[in-house]
């Protein structure tokens, strides 16, 4: 009985010395929750654009809040595009008019741990851009007459067989809970039919169909060395450039030739 | 091994480009075609830009020209005078084409006009060319005999400022290769290619010039087109990526030389119920295309 009463007490102040601690935890955020912050990290962070680039692999690591879910996307810059629309003129499809498309992203790729539909709730999907479904929507077409669901459609699917937009690309792998939170990564071949430019990574972590956090970084794609001086010369100095061109085309022509008159004589390349 | 286009802003395989350079050379060399029809859809399906593709094209032309009229000249199959009228001709006729491309543009009929124009000419050409080879082909030397001159070869010989040209064995008022050339190059304006698939149908039945010396100055004309063309296209839509252009080059020049060998060992009657051959596909994936429901309603503009 003596016993009985003793173990009580023992159990009434751990409940009281446990009291503040849940009262601050809801006024302020637990020190624990502060230090499991979402990061987002890239390797690398700079794609060079070399003579002999041949594609490169992205790798996204960071940690998330313990029990969230990770939605990590890509984006390229915004730019309208003008196209082709065809259309039928008697009993033949031609070209009949440009469409002009603005408001989706250059390049669009996304990776969860689930599929964004399963993370998050529509209005958020919207809001953010955060699948194709989400693009489609938010995507402006002009003429306003041309404004057809099968002219976005058409225009998703062009996206898609150049590889630039990736709805569920890959998974997002998660590690074992630390004190700094979940630690997650993700690996990814980059669309080689992307141009240089700024891209953002943008990492959510999902709970109960909302985000709790965001956290981004950019990843750059940019041209160095003989192909980005080759492009400014190009860019700026379109009459040299012409003229080179055609110079050297002339060189590569009368080379070739030269080589394989010289060759032929010898009676390699037979006549 | 990739590489990476600068102005195309990809990376392609590099032996795949000099492959697609020589395939495309080949017909060159042996057609005297530029083979822009061919190469510009098959490099938009490797990934590159369709202006890049476009443009860069006509840089590779130049190289694959250069070498093949090279190859025809050393051969004596280049009529150095009667081409130099055809370049001017065609030069003149591209100046009007491209007029009336921007007004049937204001009107938004173009599309219309060049598909159409594409089907009928490459059909028109193509059926006569194939015809008129197969009959020589069964009849063998009987219709190779000496060509009588008709009602029509007997009112171009009344023309004025008659011209010998001991190259291609003919002889012509000055006016008739230059307004031919003219109409050439307002057609090939028109349709957005070199012209070479016209221009060398209409060089041996119009001007009844021999096959071989046909596509050895049809060649020499498209170098100088395609220089003019390179140039403008650099200097005003920056679209020209060099290395793309040399690479392929570098393998449409050797499929070039060797087009021009093999072209060579084949009688004009082969070669031209070949040309006929390939002519009457492409007008043929061009007619189905144009009636069959596309995959998508939308393309990439691909200037013009």
């Amino acid at each position: 009985m003596k016993r009985q009463f003793v173990s009580g007490l023992i159990l009434l102040s751990l409940a009281w010395s446990a009291a503040p601690a849940r009262g601050q935890g809801a006024t302020q955020p637990a020190p624990a929750q502060t230090a499991q912050a979402l990061t987002v990290a890239l390797s690398p962070s700079r794609i060079l654009l070399e003579t002999f680039y041949s594609g490169a692999q992205v790798r996204v690591t960071g940690t998330a809040p313990a029990g969230t879910e990770i939605l990590v996307t890509v984006k390229g810059p915004e730019a309208e595009e003008e196209l082709n629309r065809k259309a039928r003129v008697g009993p033949i499809w031609i070209n009949r008019g440009k469409v002009r498309i603005a408001g989706a992203p250059s390049l669009f790729l996304s990776f969860g741990t689930r599929p964004a539909r399963e993370l998050l709730g529509r209005p958020v999907l919207d809001q953010f851009q955060l699948d194709e479904a989400a693009i489609l929507k938010g995507m402006r077409v002009s003429p306003k007459e041309f404004d057809q669901p099968v002219i976005r459609a058409n225009f998703m699917a062009m996206k898609k067989n150049q590889n630039v937009y990736q709805e569920a690309a890959g998974p997002v792998k998660l590690g074992p809970a630390g004190p700094a939170g979940v630690p997650y990564s993700l690996e990814f071949h980059w669309p080689r039919k992307a141009p240089p430019g700024s891209y953002k990574v943008e990492a959510a972590a999902c709970r109960g169909g909302a985000v709790e956090a965001t956290a981004s970084s950019e990843l750059v794609l940019e041209e160095v060395g003989f192909p980005a001086w080759m492009a400014g010369l190009a860019r700026e100095h379109g009459s040299l450039y012409g003229l080179l061109a055609v110079l050297a085309a002339l060189l590569a022509g009368f080379g070739i030739d030269f080589v394989a008159s010289r060759l032929g004589k010898k009676g390699v390349m037979a006549h | 091994m990739s590489i990476f286009l600068p102005v195309a802003g990809v990376s392609i395989n590099l032996f795949l480009l000099v492959g697609v350079g020589a395939l495309v050379g080949f017909l060159s060399g042996m057609f005297g075609v530029g083979g822009g029809f061919l190469l510009t859809p098959i490099l938009m399906m490797i990934g590159i830009p369709p202006t890049v593709a476009a443009a860069s094209d006509s840089c590779q032309i130049v190289a694959a020209s250069s070498s093949g009229a090279m190859a025809h000249f050393r051969m004596g199959n280049v009529d150095v005078k009667l081409g130099s009228i055809l370049l001017v001709g065609g030069l003149a006729g591209a100046a009007v084409g491209v007029r009336i491309i921007k007004a049937l543009r204001a009107m938004g009929n173009a599309d219309l006009v060049i598909t159409l124009t594409y089907v009928v000419v490459l059909g028109g050409v193509g059926g006569y060319m194939f015809l008129e080879s197969l009959q020589s082909l069964r009849h063998g030397a009987l219709a190779r005999k000496p060509h009588k001159p008709g009602a029509t070869q007997s009112l171009l010989g009344r023309l004025p400022m008659q011209v010998n040209f001991p190259r291609s064995g003919v002889q012509h008022s000055i006016f008739v290769p230059f307004l031919l050339c003219a109409f050439v190059g307002i057609l090939a304006a028109i349709m957005g290619v070199g012209g070479g698939f016209i221009m060398v149908p209409m060089m041996v039945y119009l001007l009844r010039m021999p096959m071989h010396v046909a596509v050895g100055t049809d060649l020499f004309q498209i170098l100088f087109t395609c220089a003019g063309v390179t140039f403008m296209q650099a200097n005003t839509n920056h679209t020209v990526d060099l290395v793309l252009a040399l690479l392929l080059a570098v393998g449409s020049s050797i499929g070039a030389q060797i087009g021009a060998r093999v072209g060579k060992l084949l009688r004009g009657d082969q070669l031209k119920i070949l040309l006929a051959t390939i002519v009457l596909i492409v007008m043929v994936k061009m007619a189905v295309g144009l009636v069959l429901t596309p995959s998508s309603l939308l393309s990439y503009a691909k200037g013009h």
